[in-house]
Order: structure tokens, then C-alpha cells, then sequence
């Protein structure tokens, strides 16, 4: 824009970059709309049995479990002594891929099926999450690292058996606890109905924070244009 | 006002270049390492959060349809997924059981008699009396919940949005209440926005 010429000139000028300055803003705005719609549904899901009972229930076992086993009864005690401590876990027991409703893809893919379970929990869950099947442990709570976790779980062995993987979760709760500074011992009374816990909402960060960097950019532009 | 006009369009494209990826990261291509890595796109494009408050989680309050029995008797399999405004909506466990009910784990573990027609988890999975051809509008009314074109169970569909229904994938062209509850179907009911049906469930064994 030219500053040192007369009034008319001045006007003739400025137009261009005016327009330029309403398209760019109109493209920002555009773009921060459609990352809006398009990230909402994409945050989470649902399918599979698990990620039903998880919304309220701590342990997740299949279909066919009957809460009177002692191995069972004993995971539920740690699982709910662990939570009442101040460690806040939930564990999928996956055995066969009946267990997984519609995503039957992640069979056998345990990490893998952690991450997706905690993304369908997200919007009440954002703790760790413990999945169990016969090819091992998955391990997930959003925004930290699992890589210390699974430094744990490798230590750990998983029986193929039924009764193999309740006694692996029981185990990898209860080092995962120690490994933060809790000691969970298999209560001496064991539950037969344990209880579910509600957690917290989450915000949608990468949206806000796109959207953030979007209204910076747009104060900058008007900034710009002030001084220009 | 070059170097302006280069400062301008420098913090645009940084912003573009921003939401293209956090798109692509909700597209499930490489979202942060501890989210998504992994996870077949086609799962997260299924993706719906369970939707929050009462209304995405009716209770069973229906009658029981037909003979209640007792023990639970020889079952096929059915499930039932519901999508309002885009959300989950949860088939509670308990349709189609009477009172005293025992609780384990979440899923019923007794009833005092069982239906045609009955959920004993908050999946989605129907349990049918063998036998039986029942139809989506027994479940419905089991659930004490309404069913038609206009309605799903809380929700109302918009203006010329009736409910859409997709049996193992395919859309359902006759009427959401005449849908047969054949063994092993995957039925999707949804009112609002499109959401890609499932097209098939691993039924648990037994069922």
C-alpha cells in the first residue's frame, strides 16, 4: 500500500489488499470450520462390547464369564482396590475375538485395540486402560507416554488359557500400581459386584488449539492491515 | 508492503497447513502416537462417542411381549446399534425381563422370567427365543421406547430426514418397525447425520 500519494491513488491501491486481506480471512475461517466438523465425529467410536461396559463397569469380561470364579472375583478385588487407592484403571479382558463385536480386525492386536478403546472411552474415560489377550497386553492413557508401561508388561507372561489372562491382568495391576507408588494387594474380601466410576470430559485439544492458532493469525492480519 | 503481503500469506499458509494435519490426524492417518497409530481408518471413520445425558441411554421400561419363561431357553443372536445426532445411543440391558433382577459384571445374571425378546448387556446384542420371528417393533416396545419413521426411541428425525435403517450394511427401504430380528443380523438405526453402518458382529457362541 502507498502512503505518500494523494487520496485517490491511495483508494485504488488499497483495494487489492483489502480484498486480499477479506479472502485470506475468509479462507482461515473456512478451514477452522470444516477442522470443526470434521474432527468431532472422528474422536471416538463404538462396536465392540467392551467400550459399553467400561463407560461404567471397571473390568470388562466376556460374555460368558461368571462373576462367581475366585480368579475373576480376585482381578475385580485389585482392579477396585487399585481405583480406590488412587490408581484409576479399567481392564478389557479379550479371549477370543467374539469379544470384540464389530472390530474384529484388532484381534490379536492388543496395543493397538488399547488405543482405539480408550479413544471410544474418551469422552468419560481418560485414565489407563488395561486391555489383556492371549498374545499379550495393550496399555493406553491419553496424553502420556506408554513406553514405561510396556517396560513393565514385557516382564509380564501371558498364559493362553482364560484363567491365564485374568491372572496377567491381576499381575500387571498390580505392578503398574507399585511402579507409581501404590501397593495393591488382592483384597482379603472379594467383591461380587464391583462398581463403575464416571470420569471426566474431555476437551477436544487439537481443535482448540487449531482454532487458537487460526484467531491469532487473524488478529495479526487486521494488526497488518491497521498499520499498513 | 511486499514484505507484508509475504508476512501475510506466510501465517495463512501456516494455518492452513495446520488444519490439514490435524484433519488428517482425525482421518486416523497419523493422529499422535499414544491415539491412533495403528488403527484401521475404516474403524475410526465408524467412529461415534456415546452420546451424554438420559436421552442416549433409555432405560427398559417396556412390558414383556409375549410368554415370560424361565430359564432363559436356547437364543439367537441380533444386534442393534442406534445413532442420534451423531452419538451413540446405549440398548440398556433388561429388555424384555421382569423383576427381581440379579446384576454380575454389568450383565444380568438372572431375571425372574425372560421374554421372546431380551438384553442382558448394554451391547446391543438381542437374545431371540429360537424359534421365533420377531420384529424390530417387538424389541421396541419391550424397550418401552418409541419406534417409526419419525422417531427413535428420544429422538424425533428431522424434516425430511426420516430414520435410516441398515440391515448388515445395506439400507432398509421398508419401514424401521417392520425389520425381521433375523439370528445373526447387524441392524443399524440412525436419526441425524449419516454414520457408516457396521456390516456384520461376532456373535458369541451360543447365540
Amino acid at each position: 500500500m502507498t502512503t505518500t500519494v494523494g487520496g485517490v491513488h491511495a483508494q485504488v491501491s488499497a483495494r487489492p489488499s483489502r480484498m486480499l486481506g477479506m479472502r485470506l480471512r475468509a479462507l482461515v475461517l473456512l478451514a477452522v470450520a470444516v477442522a470443526v466438523v470434521a474432527l468431532a465425529p472422528n474422536a471416538h467410536a463404538d462396536g465392540d462390547p467392551a467400550s459399553d461396559y467400561l463407560l461404567t463397569q471397571q473390568v470388562f469380561l466376556p460374555s460368558d464369564a461368571t462373576a462367581s470364579s475366585t480368579a475373576q472375583r480376585q482381578l475385580l478385588g485389585v482392579v477396585q482396590a487399585a481405583n480406590r487407592a488412587g490408581f484409576a484403571i479399567r481392564v478389557a479382558i479379550i479371549p477370543s475375538s467374539y469379544d470384540l463385536g464389530s472390530v474384529t480386525e484388532l484381534w490379536r492386536q492388543p496395543r493397538t485395540y488399547a488405543r482405539f478403546l480408550s479413544l471410544e472411552l474418551s469422552f468419560a474415560y481418560t485414565h489407563r486402560l488395561l486391555v489383556v489377550m492371549p498374545n499379550g497386553l495393550g496399555f493406553n492413557w491419553p496424553s502420556h507416554s506408554a513406553v514405561p508401561a510396556y517396560r513393565l508388561l514385557a516382564k509380564i507372561a501371558v498364559p493362553s488359557s482364560y484363567g491365564g489372562l485374568l491372572t496377567a491382568a491381576q499381575t500387571a495391576v498390580r505392578r503398574l500400581a507399585a511402579a507409581a507408588g501404590i501397593s495393591v494387594a488382592v483384597p482379603a474380601h472379594l467383591p461380587t459386584v464391583p462398581q463403575g466410576n464416571s470420569g471426566s470430559a474431555v476437551v477436544i485439544v487439537p481443535a482448540l488449539a487449531v482454532i487458537a492458532v487460526a484467531l491469532a493469525g487473524l488478529i495479526v492480519l487486521r494488526r497488518r492491515r491497521t498499520r499498513a | 508492503m511486499a514484505r507484508s503481503g509475504l508476512a501475510l500469506r506466510a501465517i495463512v499458509l501456516v494455518v492452513v497447513a495446520l488444519i490439514s494435519g490435524v484433519l488428517l490426524l482425525g482421518c486416523g492417518a497419523s493422529r499422535p502416537a499414544v491415539a491412533t497409530a495403528g488403527i484401521p481408518p475404516g474403524l475410526l471413520l465408524q467412529a461415534r462417542p456415546i452420546g451424554r445425558g438420559a436421552n442416549f441411554r433409555p432405560p427398559a421400561t417396556g412390558p414383556v411381549i409375549g410368554p415370560c419363561r424361565r430359564p432363559l431357553g436356547p437364543r439367537a443372536g441380533v444386534h442393534v446399534e442406534l445413532f442420534a445426532d451423531n452419538r451413540v445411543v446405549i440398548v440398556p440391558a433388561g429388555i424384555g425381563t421382569r423383576l427381581p433382577r440379579s446384576f454380575a459384571v454389568g450383565r444380568i445374571s438372572r431375571a425372574a422370567c425372560y421374554g421372546p425378546v431380551v438384553t442382558l448387556e448394554p451391547t446391543g446384542l438381542v437374545l431371540v427365543r429360537a424359534g421365533l420371528r420377531p420384529l424390530l417393533s417387538d424389541l421396541f416396545q419391550a424397550w418401552g421406547q418409541p419406534l417409526s419413521a419419525r422417531r427413535l426411541a428420544s429422538f424425533s428425525a428431522p424434516a425430511g430426514m426420516p430414520v435410516a435403517v441398515f440391515v448388515n450394511g445395506r439400507r432398509w427401504h421398508g419401514t424401521p418397525e417392520s425389520v425381521p430380528l433375523t439370528a445373526h443380523s447387524e441392524i443399524v438405526l440412525e436419526v441425524g447425520p449419516h454414520v457408516p453402518p457396521h456390516t456384520s458382529y461376532a456373535f458369541p457362541p451360543g447365540t
